[in-house]
């Protein structure tokens, strides 16, 4: 996983303009999720990863997001499902370009198939080295969006 | 009656949403409890069948010489031959470093390296990775509050 500056700053970048806070903070909150929900966990207990890593799999994230949605009013129900998908995909997306951590990689179609894909770019810890000029891309786009608002 | 209705009707709503969230825990739990099942010590010994092997994570026990050294993660031990190959983001190997490698499989224990990355210590990366958990947090309660009566998070501001 690239660190979590790179996976917000990234689905802060790419998002829609005009999306409302409340949507925008739980597609921000989705970008963050797979890791979330896996890496206090896999962190302190390393046996027992893989029982951790399940929830990093595409469709346990999808019925996290179902869980958690379940917790929102009924009327903005579906658009927190969507929300906090889209900003999961934008999380995925950034995890296909790394080299998998651990042997199997990050089982995208669990537990249907073994296959993997990734383009093995560069490995977990490098993305540290990203994070400041994402952080720098962030405050720009936030000063210029805050300054035409 | 219109009371007991309301009460009844309250106590339906729950028992629903309490049903849609136990069914949803009950399969994440089991196909969390499946991959780690699955993945045991013995399949990754073995999946290794001659492919390419690549795994982060694997902390150096004991360099045997110029050649070969001994490094484990939780699940893998191993003998990484040919380790000086190319050695990315450092010099020299230690005892103790964290190394991440790219290598083709000679048999169950041992690998041959073709590509070695020395791997920084991950404790920055959850540092730095807690700033933004926490701004998203701060702002999450900003505009959402939690009714506890309807158990579920309200807009403010809507």
């Amino acid at each position: 996983m690239p660190e979590l500056i790179t996976h917000t700053t990234f689905a802060y970048l790419i998002r829609r303009r005009n999306l409302e806070i409340h949507f925008f903070i739980l597609f921000l909150l989705g970008a963050m999720l797979p890791d979330l929900l896996t890496r206090p966990f896999t962190t302190f207990f390393k046996p027992e990863q893989f029982f951790f890593n399940a929830s990093h799999t595409p469709l346990v994230v999808l019925l996290w997001i179902i869980l958690i949605s379940q917790f929102f009013e009924k009327e903005i129900r579906w658009n927190v499902f969507k929300y906090i998908s889209l900003g999961t995909l934008t999380h995925f997306f950034l995890d296909l370009f790394q080299n998998g951590s651990n042997n199997i990689g990050y089982q995208w179609f669990f537990p249907f198939s073994e296959w993997n894909f990734s383009f093995n770019l560069f490995w977990a810890d490098e993305s540290i080295y990203i994070a400041p000029f994402m952080a720098i891309i962030f405050f720009i786009d936030f000063y210029f969006f805050k300054k035409k608002k | 009656m219109r009371f007991i209705l309301k009460k009844i009707k309250v106590y339906l709503f729950f028992m629903k949403k309490f049903i849609t969230v136990f069914i949803l825990l009950i399969a994440i739990l089991s196909l969390s409890y499946y991959n780690y099942q699955k993945y045991d010590y013995n399949y990754f010994k073995n999946i290794r069948n001659g492919k390419e092997y690549i795994n982060g994570g694997l902390k150096v026990l004991e360099i045997y010489n110029k050649n070969s050294l001994l490094a484990a993660n939780t699940f893998d031990t191993l003998i990484i031959l040919n380790y000086r190959c190319f050695v990315e983001n450092g010099n020299r190997i230690s005892v103790g470093d964290n190394l991440g490698i790219k290598a083709t499989i000679v048999n169950p224990d041992t690998v041959s390296a073709y590509f070695v990355h020395i791997q920084t210590p991950r404790f920055w990366k959850v540092i730095i990775s807690l700033i933004p958990f926490f701004i998203i947090i701060y702002f999450f309660f900003k505009y959402f509050k939690f009714d506890f009566k309807k158990f579920i998070f309200i807009r403010k501001n809507a």
